[in-house]
């Protein structure tokens, strides 16, 4: 495997797990709605904890690899906008999906529009990096 | 310096389906193995329900639009016949596995939840689990290409 395999590889396993740790949050999320009782929602903090590990791991793969990717590839620049508009969504992706999980540790119910929010800009992430406008 | 690889725009929708599809399975599935492959102090009958009805209303819709994008894929890359890629084999073993793994996994926690049997919840958390570790390597497939 090449340089460049092993990027791509981390790359996209670290954007497997942002999504799939939003994916997770989700269903935590509905879980702690239908609990009645709060030892319901105690059932529910190892996976919560899982998945704020899983936004960390993620976060910090799609972040560093896709940069070090855009430095890599020569057709890529840092500074194209598509590359620029994806780590400003991120940001953003980053900051609700880090109020949703502490939103779902703190009770559950506020956590619905910081996690919506949050699942759009990873998206839009996701439309931008399939289609690479302007590249 | 390397070049990328540049494939032709009309591909992107089934691939943007299949990434999707393919990252929302990643996560149920690990919804599924840490509730279930929890030890058994923490293995309630409410986590084994939700894990049954998080595989049966989201897993398996996406495991459905993975599969059917990928149809798609192999179809516009002109694939699927004898002189395959290996990373097109290794993909659709691991499709075709994870399908399996995802289908008893629904069976056994249907039965756990319905039955109230915790063990049988475990052995079907382990299957998430396997299910799970045969995602990675469809990714390292798709994405690192061995030939």
């Amino acid at each position: 495997m090449s340089l460049y395999d092993w990027l791509l590889f981390l790359h996209v396993l670290g954007a497997f797990a942002l999504v799939g740790a939003l994916t997770l949050i989700s269903i935590v999320i509905v879980a702690a709605w239908r609990a009645e009782r709060p030892s319901g929602i105690a059932e529910l903090a190892g996976v919560t904890r899982v998945g704020g590990w899983l936004v960390g791991a993620g976060t910090l793969m799609t972040i560093v690899f896709g940069v070090w990717l855009a430095i890599e590839v020569d057709q890529y620049r840092v500074w194209d906008g598509w590359v620029i508009a994806a780590i400003v969504l991120w940001a953003m992706a980053v900051e609700t999906g880090r109020r949703a999980v502490d939103a779902v540790r703190g009770g559950g119910r506020p956590a619905v529009g910081m996690q919506l929010a949050s699942s759009a800009a990873v998206l839009v992430i996701l439309v931008d990096m399939i289609w690479k406008p302007g590249a | 310096m390397v070049f990328a690889a540049i494939r032709p725009d009309s591909w992107n929708p089934a691939l943007f389906v299949h990434v999707l599809a393919g990252m929302v399975l990643v996560g149920v599935l690990v919804f599924g193995a840490v509730a279930l492959a929890a030890p058994a102090r923490h293995h309630s009958a409410r986590l084994r329900r939700f894990g049954f009805r998080s595989l049966l209303f989201a897993g398996l819709p996406a495991y459905v639009a993975l599969f059917v994008s990928g149809e798609w894929l192999t179809s516009k890359e002109g694939l699927g016949g004898e002189d395959d890629p290996a990373w097109f084999i290794i993909g659709i073993a691991v499709g075709d596995l994870t399908g399996l793994l995802l289908a008893v996994s629904l069976v056994l926690l249907g039965i756990a939840s319905w039955k109230s049997k915790a063990r049988l919840g475990r052995v079907a958390g382990a299957f998430v689990s396997l299910a799970l570790v045969l995602c990675v390597v469809g990714v390292w497939a798709m994405t690192a290409k061995p030939s």
